[in-house]
Formats: C-alpha cells, sequence, structure tokens
C-alpha cells in the first residue's frame, strides 16, 4: 500500500512540474495573468505533492515498513529515530528525493514571496524551477525509484552506511549542503528570466541577489560542517583533502561568491550585467556537474562502490542546462553589452575585477583539477591521481591573493583614486598585518604562506573594522550622535547589508587564516601505549587509563580512555573508540576531541587490542582549527544579516515604484 | 568521502598481502631505483622528511587520502616503509620513483611533470593570463579629461531610482523621463 502510495505521489508531481512548466513558459511568452494563474497553482501542487511524498517515506523509515524498497535497503529495526529520519538521504533514492523536497519548498516560498513584485520576471523563472523539478521527480520516478514495492517483505534491513550513523553531524550537514545546492536553482530560474524577457535593469537585480545570498549562506554553512564531519568521523585530523565530493561542493560555491561581488558593481557601474549572468549560469550548472560527480560513481574508480544508473542521465540534462544557458546568452548577446568602461589604475572597481578572476581563475584549477584524472584515464586507459599537493600548490597563493584583495578593495574608492587615497589604504592597515606576523614570530610560524597569509590577515582585518565603523564615524562626526544612537542607526539600521557584507568578510578572514595556521603548525605523534603508560604530546602528557565496552542497539564501542595531563595536574579525559556495526567486518573509529582557545588536542584511536591491554594511538594537537566553525558561524551570520536588508529594501523600492505607476497611470487618465 | 573506508577494507585484503607481505622494502629498492643518493637520516629530519614524502603519495585502498594521512592499516604500512627508505638515504625523487614502480603513476598525488600532465600544471596558468588579458581589455584604454562626470558620486544613487523614476514619471508621463 505505503509503496503505491508513494508511486503515485512521485507520478503525480512529475506531472505537475511538467505541466506546470510548460503553462509557466506560455505565461511568460504571452504574459497571460490567466496562464500564470494556473502555473503558479501546479507549482505549489508540485511542492505539496513532493512534501507528501517525502512525508510517507519518513514515516516508512520510522515505523519500519519493509515492504518499501528504500526502507528494506537503508532502514533497520535496531536503528535510534533521529537514524531512522536522517536516513531518508542516506543513499541515492532517498538523497534525489530529499532534493525534490528542498526544490519543492524553495519554488513555492520564491513564488510567495517574490509574488507581486517580479511579476515580469516570476512566470518564466517558475518555468526553469519546474522543468529543473520535472527532471528530479522523473529520476525518482524512473531509474532511481525509493518507492518500489518489495516481496517477499523482509523481517529487516541492514541499516544505512554506519559512517553516517557515527556522528550527529550527518543529520545536519546534508540538508544544509541541499538548501545551497538545490537553491541556486532560483536564481538560476530569475537569470533565465531576465535573459528571455531582455529584463536587466536594475529591477533584476533585488531577487537576483537575495536568492543568491541565501543558498550562498547555506552552502557555505554546508561545505564547513562537511569538513567537520570529517575532521570528527574519519579520524586523520585534517578537514579537508580535496577529495572530489568535496570540490564537487566547493565549486558553485567559488562562483556564487564571484556573482554577489559582481552584483555590487552591476549596481553601482551598471556594468558587468553579462558576466554575473553567466556567473548564475555557471553556478547552477556546476551543481548539477557536483551531483553527477557525486553520485554516477565515476569517481570512484578505484574501487567502484557506488554503481549506478542515473549518472549518464544526470550527464544529459548537464549537457541540455549547458546548451540552455549558452544559447540564451548568445541570443540576447545584444542586452548584454555593457556600456560602461572601466578606469585603468587601482581602484575599487579594479579590486571587483581581481576578485572575479581570481574566484574564477580558481573554481577552474580546481575543475580541471577534479576531471583531469578521468580524462586521462579515458584516453590512456591508465590511472593518474591529482590529489592535494597539486591542489594546495594551486589554491594557497590564489586564497592568500584574495584575502589581500578582501583588504585592498574596499580600502580603494571608486573611480579614481588619488595618490593620498592610495597611501592611505596602503599604509595604515598594514600596521595591524605587521603586528599579526609579530605574533606568528612569537609562536614559531616558519612558513612563507602563513606570514603573507598573517600579513595580508591583519591588513584586512584593519580595513574591514575601518569599514564597518565608518558609518557610525561619520554619523558621529556629521550629526553630534553619541556612540550608540550612530551605531545603531548608521551601522546597523541603515548601513545593514553593508555591514553584513563586513561581518562575512571578517568571518572570511579568520577562516583563512586558520587553516593557514592549522595546515602547517599541526604536531601530531604516534605511539603505541600499554594500559597505564604514558607520552608526551607538546606540552601535555597522555596516559593510555584502560579501555571500556559499550553496546548500543545498532553497534558496539570500544572506548580507550586517555587521560590528559599538563604540568602535573589531570585537565580532562579523552575517549577515542572503535565501533563495531553489524555486517560490517572492519571497526570504524571515531576521534575525540578537545577543544580549547587556540587549539584541540585529537586523539585517534588506530587500534585497540582486544583484551584492553594496549592501544595505537594517533596523537595531534591541531591549532585553530576550532575558530573556522566559529568564523563560519560569523560568516553565515553576516550573509543572512545581509540578506535581511535585502528583503526590506527591495520591498520599499517596489512599493515606491508601484506609487509611481499608479500616479502615471491616473496622470494619464 | 563516505566510501572511502569502507572500500579501503576490500582493497586492503586484496592488496595489502600481495605487495608487500615480504618484509620491508628498502633492499629491494636499491635494485629498483639505484644506490641511495644522500646520507642516511635520523631524529627530527627523518621525521619531516618522512611525513613530507608521505604527504605526495596516495594511499591506495583510500579515496584520495595521502599515505601520511591516512589511518588505514595499508597506508601505515607504507609509511613505515616511506621512513626506512628516508633512513636509508634514499631522496624524495628515488622514493617516489620507487612506489611509481610498485603501484603505477596512480600512487603519486602530485601528477609529475611529464608527457599530458604539463596540461594541468599549466592550465591554471594559462587561464590565469587568458583572464588578466580580459581585464585589460575592459580597462579603459585612453586617459579621461577630469571634467567628464563619471566620478563615482556623480552615478545615480541606485537607491534613489525609485524616487528618480516617480519624479520622471509625474513630470514626463514615462519612467525614462523622455516626454
Amino acid at each position: 500500500m505505503t509503496p503505491f502510495l508513494g508511486r503515485s505521489l512521485v507520478l503525480l508531481s512529475l506531472l505537475l512540474a511538467v505541466v506546470g512548466a510548460m503553462v509557466a513558459f506560455a505565461a511568460g511568452a504571452r504574459q497571460s495573468r490567466s496562464l500564470w494563474n494556473a502555473a503558479r497553482r501546479m507549482a505549489y501542487g508540485y511542492a505539496a505533492a513532493i512534501i507528501a511524498a517525502n512525508g510517507l517515506m519518513i514515516w516508512a523509515l520510522i515505523a519500519k515498513d519493509f515492504s518499501v524498497s528504500y526502507v528494506a535497503q537503508v532502514g533497520s529495526r535496531s536503528l535510534p529515530l533521529w537514524v531512522s529520519i536522517v536516513s531518508l538521504w542516506s543513499s541515492l533514492e532517498g538523497s534525489i528525493l530529499f532534493w525534490g523536497l528542498v526544490l519543492g519548498i524553495y519554488i513555492a516560498s520564491a513564488i510567495v514571496l517574490n509574488h507581486g513584485r517580479y511579476e515580469e520576471y516570476l512566470p518564466y523563472a517558475t518555468g526553469v524551477w519546474l522543468a529543473t523539478a520535472a527532471f528530479f521527480s522523473f529520476l525518482i520516478a524512473g531509474p532511481a525509484q525509493p518507492f518500489n514495492t518489495v516481496s517477499p517483505v523482509p523481517f529487516d534491513g541492514p541499516g544505512p552506511n554506519p559512517l553516517l550513523q557515527n556522528h550527529i553531524l550527518m543529520a545536519i550537514h546534508p540538508p544544509f549542503l541541499y538548501l545551497g545546492y538545490v537553491g541556486l536553482t532560483i536564481p538560476f530560474g530569475f537569470a533565465s528570466a531576465a535573459l528571455l524577457r531582455r529584463r536587466l535593469g536594475h529591477g533584476f537585480l533585488s531577487p537576483l541577489r537575495s536568492s543568491i545570498l541565501l543558498p550562498w549562506c547555506f552552502l557555505s554553512i554546508a561545505i564547513v560542517l562537511g569538513g567537520w564531519w570529517a575532521y570528527e568521523v574519519l579520524g586523520w585530523g585534517g578537514y579537508w583533502a580535496w577529495d572530489p565530493v568535496e570540490n564537487a561542493s566547493f565549486l558553485p560555491w567559488l562562483t556564487a561568491t564571484a556573482a554577489l561581488h559582481s552584483a555590487i558593481v552591476v549596481e553601482r557601474r551598471g556594468t558587468l550585467k553579462g558576466w554575473t549572468v553567466t556567473l548564475i549560469l555557471a553556478s547552477f550548472l556546476l551543481t548539477i556537474l557536483g551531483t553527477f560527480m557525486t553520485r554516477s560513481g565515476v569517481f570512484n574508480s578505484v574501487h567502484s562502490f557506488t554503481q549506478s544508473s542515473i549518472g549518464p542521465t544526470i550527464l544529459v540534462f548537464l549537457a541540455a542546462g549547458l546548451l540552455w544557458s549558452v544559447v540564451l546568452l548568445a541570443w540576447r548577446i545584444d542586452t548584454l553589452r555593457e556600456d560602461a568602461k572601466f578606469e585603468k589604475g587601482m581602484n575599487r572597481e579594479v579590486a571587483f575585477l581581481g576578485n572575479n578572476l581570481l574566484f574564477v581563475l580558481l573554481t577552474f584549477t580546481v575543475l580541471v583539477g577534479t576531471v583531469f584524472p578521468l580524462l586521462v584515464e579515458a584516453a590512456r586507459g591508465a590511472q593518474m591521481s591529482v590529489g592535494r599537493p597539486y591542489f594546495d600548490k594551486m589554491a594557497v597563493p590564489i586564497g592568500v591573493a584574495l584575502l589581500f584583495l578582501m583588504g585592498v578593495g574596499p580600502a580603494l574608492p571608486w573611480g579614481r583614486a588619488t595618490r593620498a587615497q592610495l597611501k592611505a589604504a596602503l599604509v595604515a592597515p598594514s600596521a595591524l598585518g605587521v603586528v599579526f606576523a609579530a605574533v606568528g614570530v612569537l609562536f614559531g610560524v616558519r612558513n612563507f604562506w602563513t606570514y603573507l597569509a598573517l600579513f595580508f590577515g591583519g591588513y584586512t582585518t584593519w580595513v574591514t573594522l575601518q569599514q564597518m565603523l565608518l558609518p557610525m564615524r561619520q554619523r558621529m562626526r556629521g550629526r553630534d550622535e553619541n556612540v550608540l544612537t550612530a551605531l545603531v542607526e548608521g551601522g546597523v539600521r541603515r548601513g545593514q547589508r553593508r555591514l553584513g557584507a563586513y561581518i562575512a568578510h571578517a568571518g572570511a578572514v579568520v577562516i583563512i587564516i586558520s587553516i593557514a595556521v592549522s595546515s602547517t603548525m599541526a604536531t601530531s605523534r604516534e605511539v603505541q601505549l600499554k594500559n597505564g603508560e604514558s607520552a608526551s604530546l607538546g606540552k601535555y602528557n597522555l596516559r593510555f587509563v584502560g579501555t571500556e565496552t559499550r553496546t548500543e542497539p545498532h553497534r558496539q564501542s570500544v572506548l580507550a580512555h586517555v587521560e590528559i595531563w599538563k604540568g602535573g595536574r589531570m585537565i580532562g579525559l579523552l575517549s577515542p573508540r572503535m565501533n563495531y556495526y553489524e555486517r560490517q567486518p572492519e571497526p570504524i573509529g571515531t576521534p575525540a576531541v578537545r577543544t580549547t582557545l587556540t587549539h584541540d588536542i585529537y586523539l585517534s584511536a588506530m587500534n585497540i587490542d582486544t583484551t584492553g591491554n594496549s592501544i595505537g594511538l594517533h596523537a595531534m594537537i591541531n591549532p585553530m582549527v576550532g575558530w573556522i566553525w566559529a568564523a563560519t558561524g560569523i560568516m553565515a551570520l553576516g550573509g543572512f544579516f545581509a540578506l535581511a536588508s535585502v528583503r526590506r529594501r527591495s520591498s520599499l523600492a517596489v512599493a515606491t515604484t508601484r506609487v509611481a505607476a499608479d500616479d502615471a497611470v491616473a496622470g494619464e487618465a | 568521502m563516505i566510501v572511502r573506508c569502507l572500500s579501503s577494507i576490500i582493497l586492503l585484503l586484496l592488496m595489502s598481502t600481495a605487495a608487500f607481505g615480504q618484509g620491508t622494502g628498502a633492499p629491494d629498492a636499491a635494485a629498483v631505483v639505484g644506490k641511495p643518493e644522500g646520507a642516511p637520516r635520523t631524529g627530527s629530519l627523518l621525521d619531516s622528511e618522512t611525513k613530507k614524502i608521505a604527504a605526495l603519495l596516495r594511499c591506495p585502498v583510500c579515496q584520495g587520502l595521502s599515505v601520511n594521512d591516512s589511518p588505514a592499516s595499508m597506508a601505515v604500512n607504507m609509511k613505515k616503509q616511506v621512513r626506512e627508505l628516508v633512513a636509508a638515504g634514499f631522496s624524495q625523487r628515488q622514493i617516489l620513483e620507487y612506489f611509481e614502480k610498485s603501484y603505477g603513476e596512480f600512487v603519486l598525488l602530485e601528477p609529475p611533470r611529464r608527457g599530458v600532465n604539463w596540461l594541468v600544471w599549466i592550465a591554471p596558468l594559462l587561464g590565469f593570463l587568458v583572464g588578466a588579458w580580459i581585464i585589460r581589455s575592459v580597462l579603459r584604454s585612453t586617459p579621461v579629461p577630469e571634467a567628464e562626470p563619471s566620478e563615482a558620486s556623480s552615478a545615480v544613487d541606485p537607491e534613489l531610482i525609485p524616487y528618480l523614476e516617480r519624479v520622471r514619471a509625474i513630470a514626463y508621463g514615462s519612467k525614462e523621463g523622455k516626454a
């Protein structure tokens, strides 16, 4: 019964998406209100159907209804409730179903929130959204159907991949990733609509900006949560390995970030329209490429593990999207012609151009490095690798250059900079750069790039703080306001978008410095310890005091208790563990981490003797890693903060344009 | 990322015995890559050199993790072997060559700069040059006369556009401001 109901809901969503997309395009082409009303209802209908299908699947997972093929595949009677629920996105079919859920929510919200505002773009945009939705509904209706009937109904299932049950972050990371990834469909729709309608004036910026900013915030959080998950679960003490799956999430983030910045140039200088639109189209295409990379199995070529049949189908969709984008751009090339040119020399728009060059260059480099082994293997038949050393070599200089631009850009004026302005932009903030580098000397930094990151980090911090406080200082001087009023009025209320942007910059500075420090300043050692033995790690002493076995319904864990001593005093107990899952031959380790303000003590058990008498311990001191997680929060907070202002401001703009339009009509009458 | 460790198990069983079952790699390494080029190393130099070289080798049973990073037991064995080779005085070039001969080019995380691999090294540089050239071309080549009103302050503040349009609509009856 459940499988049949599920299949019906999926088919209904497919039908509504296909028909809705056609009606929406017709509504856009004929500018017909009645057609648009029909398309809108079908979009809501699609959202309702796909939400219901997801609800049904979650219910089946919780109720352990093994007659549903997906539940039989990933469910298990021994699972705790939260694992049952997150199983929804633990495997291919469920994750595509979940994709549909997120897309449905996005489409419905985008229509509700923008209804009555961007009427000229919405029909075409809805057409594009629903066409995308139709593709994903097609996947779950056909090649990746999660609601197949299983007969005879098995008594129990194997449960999801143990690595996914290992940490609560697995419940949080994927939803954020999907909110970011899927959300980039919305600006793609707006950009397509703007091109189709030949309307790339000021009106198209507002919906575009907010619709990139929201998924950008989610994607930023998601990427770092993925790194955090790797750090807390995989046990190698790092958070980023440039593996294809990580790169897949990083690529659209890079282009979306570039688009957020070039949109500012569009707003201020009326130029770079075509470029911004291209970046938005590319961001969406990169999410589809990323889905192909992670879902097709081609990147596990060493050990073909997740072979699935949907790879070619996604590739076809990617090709269609690429064709759509290229044709659309070529067709509307006349509306994209830029009228303004840029001034030569050092000024803010040149910094923006540099920013875009570097973001796109990094995208290109990561993309080339990720797919190159595939191409070589296809051409020569021999396997080769492009791994972390390559990416580090390429990304580090680009990252440091971006850090510098993040400082120098805001410090420079638009238009033309005088010599005095140039001097003010470069000299004073460098003082903080020197301070940061000096702190590095104090802590024994030896790496050239780390010094560079510290110096530019300090420089950029100065500029960022200066820019944050600028409106407040101006108000205090110009209007004689006290500090508090000036702060609230100038900084928070009136300059919300600007403040949000600089908060995001501050977060980014901390992230880059933390990455530089944590990747070059870590201490690590591997030791074999018998019960009661100690080993030193930096200023700490680690003492192994025995093991403990814990039994949970879905797994058995062996914990190794290690006391942390510092200066003759015990400061804590860390218990890295080995988890034994049913149907899983090898144990999976979970490291134990103790975070302090400046560093993490990171213990990972390499082996735990069955008698509990000895352990192999990989012990690390990772400086500043905790700062990455915190700073990402700050960065995303800045994004959300700016987003709130975009919404308020654009509703104001619409209200006034409406009044203007009404007046105009009245005047004619 | 997820698949990384699971798949490691399968290949581990297949490969660990086959390639490295027979003791240390040091004796036969000389037969493959010639006599050690450097002096034997000990102490912290040995540690740092081992880490540096192990970071360049791919753990064959993991997904892209280096031998230095991976907790898989095969990677641990390979790292031990790197350490022995470093201690015996083999140079980085020799050690990488030795592992490449045993496992194929696949084991090198940094593609060696030769043949078709040059593409992956040159592509970013090429991308940078093309990008820089494009930027150069959008920058104004002729100096602007000072009087031209193109300074930042003279452009219409985008926030004011709705108001401006309203005024124009009242005055001229159209947003564009032409009667």
